[in-house]
């Protein structure tokens, strides 16, 4: 992770060359120690509430090796469209952005298992097999976490000016970003919600008007969230002439990524197996309401 | 152009040692395991007097390539042929490969016992 080369935006090529060139080849230790521990800090905060629950554990050996591996590789590439839309550096080349993934993987591995054999979730004693299946499942969010953190905890670097800084906050993203990113930030809120147990329960009882109340909430929420609460980067992503099939146009491309993420994420932990159409639908939407508030709130953040 | 110092590059290193090693047991783990159901085994320990009564362990094994939730076992002894004493447990997971530890009291001695029959009344699949 290249540390104080952030440049001025990428449709500013004529500035990108003076960063690279007034500093020394290598980033300083400190400046890489201090990336770690923001690092190490994201991928605890977003996945400590995984890391204490049960269900997880459970995945972990439940799960067969062909699904975790799935879920290795689906995370990774996660990961990889993170750190290229999102991350900290938007001018970073592929090698740079694959470097960093692994990086950050390698991280999130450790991090997972050495939390699991502190709260003595992972022992000498159990199979290799359950011991992999736990650490992997738990260290995708970490991965995950790791990555938002280094990007999104850090102060800006000492090099940059403020008006650099304003420039990089405010540098406008596609819609097709945006719901990359969206999708990273559902799976990171509702990830911590998706596994338990509670989500199956509400998907047996909810009744039709609660679900269309929650699918209503969940819009509402979303619509409040990217136009009118005035949320912390909302702005720079709204178009100048706002109308009101925009805003109903874009609250619905970003609930429906909320209900992709949900879905998928049920699907993975076999929440839908055996299950009939109505019990998938209802668990999809009690989910999708924790992820409508990743895609919108999170993906404001985490952009 | 990627720039780091040596501390990055050995991370680099180290977590893709790492991911190589975890992606290669999770594809050798999913190209050699076939999806063979559970099979169950009961070890029995040796009995030692507690409380006025026997307490004997018992260790679960799954030998099958598949977890399984809520395993009801059962442990009698019989004298002449007949049975005696029965105690009960249920293990809440017995993942695939691996070994689970419990005991199971009794108020006769199990050492006394002519033989000691292990049974495995059924499970979950999760």
């Amino acid at each position: 992770m290249p540390f104080g080369c952030v440049t001025q935006g990428r449709d500013d090529p004529e500035n990108r060359t003076i960063p690279l060139t007034m500093h020394a080849p290598h980033p300083p230790i400190r400046g890489s120690l201090q990336e770690y521990g923001r690092g190490i800090a994201g991928g605890l905060l977003f996945s400590l509430p995984m890391l204490y629950t049960m269900e997880m554990w459970q995945f972990g050996f439940i799960l067969r090796p062909e699904r975790l591996l799935l879920y290795a590789v689906i995370s990774f590439v996660l990961l990889l469209g993170y750190n290229r839309y999102a991350g900290l550096h938007h001018d970073a080349s592929w090698a740079e952005v694959a470097i960093d993934s692994v990086e950050e993987m390698g991280i999130g591995i450790v991090l997972s298992a050495l939390f699991l054999a502190i709260l003595g979730i992972i022992t000498l004693d159990i199979a290799l097999s359950e011991a992999v299946g736990k650490t992997v499942i738990a260290g995708m969010t970490v991965a995950i976490g790791v990555s938002v953190g280094t990007a999104q905890l850090g102060a800006p670097p000492e090099d940059e000016d403020e008006a650099a800084t304003a420039r990089r906050r405010e540098r406008p993203s596609s819609f097709p970003e945006q719901l990359v990113v969206a999708f990273i930030a559902a799976i990171l809120v509702a990830g911590n919600i998706a596994p338990t147990d509670e989500i199956a329960i509400l998907g047996m009882y909810l009744g039709t008007l609660n679900l269309v109340a929650l699918v209503l909430l969940s819009l509402a929420l979303i619509a409040m969230i990217l136009f009118f609460a005035n949320f912390t980067g909302a702005g720079r992503h709204v178009p100048e002439n706002l109308t009101l099939a925009t805003v109903l146009g874009r609250s619905a491309s970003f609930y429906a990524v909320a209900l992709l993420v949900s879905a998928l994420m049920l699907w993975f932990f076999g929440r839908f197996e055996g299950a009939g159409l109505m019990q998938c639908l209802s668990a999809t939407i009690a989910l999708g309401l924790v992820a409508s508030f990743g895609a919108s709130a999170g993906r404001l953040l985490l952009q | 152009m990627v720039r780091k110092n040596a501390l990055e590059w050995s991370i680099f290193a180290v977590s893709g040692v790492l991911l190589l090693l975890v992606f290669g047991y999770l594809g050798y783990h999913a190209l050699t395991s076939e999806d063979e159901p559970a099979e169950i085994e009961i070890e029995v320990g040796v009995a030692h007097p507690q409380g006025g009564r026997y307490i004997l362990p018992v260790s679960l094994h799954n030998r099958g390539g598949q977890s399984v939730e809520d395993v009801e076992i059962e442990i009698s002894l019989l004298q002449g042929g007949v049975t005696t004493e029965t105690a009960a447990i249920t293990m809440p997971f017995l993942p695939r490969l691996s070994t689970r530890e419990g005991s199971v009291f009794f108020d006769s001695d199990p050492a006394q016992a002519d033989e000691i029959e292990t049974l495995v009344i059924g499970y979950i699949v999760p």
